[in-house]
């Protein structure tokens, strides 16, 4: 079972909200994460906001799971490490995950990142399209929409950025949504 | 003679119910699982076998709360073999059913009707 507590607190009347994640992503707590989500939102989102907020926070936990270079073995099965977070206030949410790649993933990641990023809501669907009619990436689990639906969704960009130490090389993704005042 | 197939819902997998006779489909709850491939393989064969065996009507309703990114991917594919099949003659028509404020998979069951030549109803409940 896994630590997941939403914290939420209400400074001078401004609320604010966070939960955080670090260690193994596999589908138990993808499981776990839907659940607590679904059973907490409430109380810091709409549901619309929740429905945009879990679709691009598992994407990221999912991509953690699949790609992390750090792995988890339990008999066979590996899992990705990473760290997520999930915060909030009353502008905006934001969803940052972070885990280990390799230089070779992290190059094909921002290549990717650098086209979605740089399209408008119409080519973007468009690519979308093109991507389901298209075979899966051999190297993808998704089919290769996953980075283009967290834009759509979000209407937002994925910023990215990257940091190594001695001898590891890490990816930071983050998605925020802007908040507006008709969806309170 | 061709079953039926029938899968209960789980938390990250969606209820499947088949039914052979009547052509309907039911596909309902939420899809992410561990392996995409592995759940939605043997959805895949049933509909191709179905309409190499039984060349009837297919009715197909899906009423999802949640899709992943990959579980869309096979979605398509699935409607993908539905358009062919009504391409080459053949009945189909989807019901898409989406609660009336979940904005999200109205929205994702409009795009897929912009694609398709069918029936294709998209229903508020």
């Amino acid at each position: 079972m896994m630590d997941l507590v939403m914290d939420i607190r209400n400074d001078a009347g401004a609320q604010t909200f966070s939960c955080t994640h670090e260690g193994v992503c596999d589908n138990k707590f993808l499981v776990e994460f839907t659940d607590f989500l679904s059973s907490s939102f409430e109380q810091v989102m709409t549901t619309q906001e929740f429905k945009v907020v879990l679709f691009c926070s598992n994407e990221l936990l999912q991509n953690i799971g699949f790609y992390s270079a750090e792995k988890e073995y339990s008999g066979e099965a590996a899992s990705g490490k990473g760290k997520f977070r999930l915060s909030g206030d009353s502008s905006s949410i934001t969803m940052t995950s972070e885990n280990r790649v390799t230089k070779e993933q992290l190059e094909r990641i921002i290549l990717s990142l650098d086209l979605y990023n740089s399209l408008g809501p119409d080519e973007l669907k468009a690519l979308y399209k093109q991507k389901l009619k298209d075979a899966s990436p051999t190297d993808s689990k998704g089919g290769g929409i996953g980075f283009i639906e967290i834009i759509r969704k979000s209407k937002s960009q994925i910023v990215y950025s990257s940091r190594s130490d001695e001898s590891n090389l890490f990816l930071t993704l983050k998605i925020q949504l802007i908040r507006t005042k008709n969806d309170d | 003679m061709m079953t039926n197939l029938i899968l209960t819902k789980t938390k990250n997998t969606l209820g499947v119910n088949f039914d052979a006779t009547t052509g309907v489909l039911d596909l309902t709850g939420s899809s992410y699982p561990e392996n995409t491939t592995e759940f939605f393989k043997p959805l895949i064969d049933w509909i191709q076998k179905y309409f190499l065996e039984i060349t009837g009507k297919l009715i197909l309703n899906i009423k999802i709360d949640y899709l992943n990114s990959s579980s869309i991917k096979y979605l398509s594919d699935i409607v993908d073999k539905l358009e062919n099949y009504n391409k080459s003659g053949g009945a189909v028509e989807i019901n898409w059913y989406h609660k009336e404020d979940d904005e999200d998979i109205r929205e994702m069951g409009e795009e897929i009707k912009e694609d398709v030549k069918f029936t294709f109803n998209i229903i508020s409940e």
